[in-house]
């Protein structure tokens, strides 16, 4: 491959939460769409991100003290309130918290016109991203090549790298 | 022609991604784009993207909405708007 390596973009996805699913399809759509080659590579809890059923994507204040959690509904003081800087941690591992700080999030997330997660990694696909599910994380988890979107591919780590230019960025 | 690109209400990446497609569903050379954006982001990431895509642009209005008019270098009707080359 002849590509400058600033014509490309290639991104490590290991984490498997809506919040770090983001802003890798939002860097590769955007990237896609200013014609850069854009290779994405999917391992261990990354895998959440590419499959059919994303009910796996959520979002946790949990062991996450830089995520601000305000509510998206009710009179504007409640509202400026960030319930992970209030709350103390212990108040996350109570049951239902994650479901609630996911639901906050998308509600979030749509109320500011970004579009659903589904959506943006659909227009990823459209834009002419290439995505990688890690192979040898599939069979560790016990994930069927069905369990993932298409068009999709599945290889090691040894093709990722033959495939991608010079420079990897590993989303930490 | 002048094509509409309503993008108000979306975030980043969202104009980007709905201006690419509109330049490339509308390849003629002729084709001039109104884009409408409320995503503040927008104000440097649209002529950052239209320099790197080989496009004049003119932000038209930052209120009520953002709208940026863009076209491609190559459009010499409207090559002196902008600080284009007009030949």
């Amino acid at each position: 491959m002849d590509e400058s390596p600033s014509e490309q973009l290639s991104i490590i996805q290991t984490k498997g939460t809506l919040d770090w699913a983001y802003p890798v399809f939002i860097l590769a759509s955007t990237a896609a769409a200013m014609d850069k080659k854009v290779e994405l590579f999917f391992t261990f809890y990354g895998l959440n991100c590419l499959l059919k059923d994303t009910s796996g994507l959520k979002v946790s204040p949990l062991g996450n003290p830089g995520m601000v959690m305000k509510s998206p509904v009710g009179p504007d003081w409640l509202r400026a309130v960030d319930w992970n800087k209030v709350l103390p941690g212990l108040v996350w591992t109570l049951p239902g918290a994650a479901k609630l700080a996911t639901w906050g999030f998308k509600k979030q997330m749509l109320m500011e016109g970004q579009v659903p997660v589904e959506e943006l990694r659909e227009l990823c696909l459209e834009l002419g991203v290439s995505m990688t599910a890690c192979q040898m994380t599939i069979d560790l988890m016990g994930y069927q090549q069905s369990d993932f979107i298409e068009p999709i591919s599945f290889s090691g780590a040894a093709t990722y790298f033959a495939n991608t230019p010079k420079t990897q960025s590993l989303f930490i | 022609m002048n094509i509409i690109v309503d993008s108000k209400g979306l975030a980043c990446p969202m104009p980007v991604i709905k201006l690419k497609k509109a330049l490339t569903q509308y390849p003629d050379e002729s084709s001039v784009f109104l884009l409408a954006l409320t995503d503040k982001g927008g104000v440097k990431d649209i002529p950052a993207f239209c320099q790197q895509q080989q496009l004049e642009w003119v932000l038209q209005q930052e209120q009520p909405f953002i709208e940026f008019k863009v076209w491609r270098k190559h459009n010499m009707s409207l090559g002196k708007e902008g600080g284009g080359k007009n030949g």
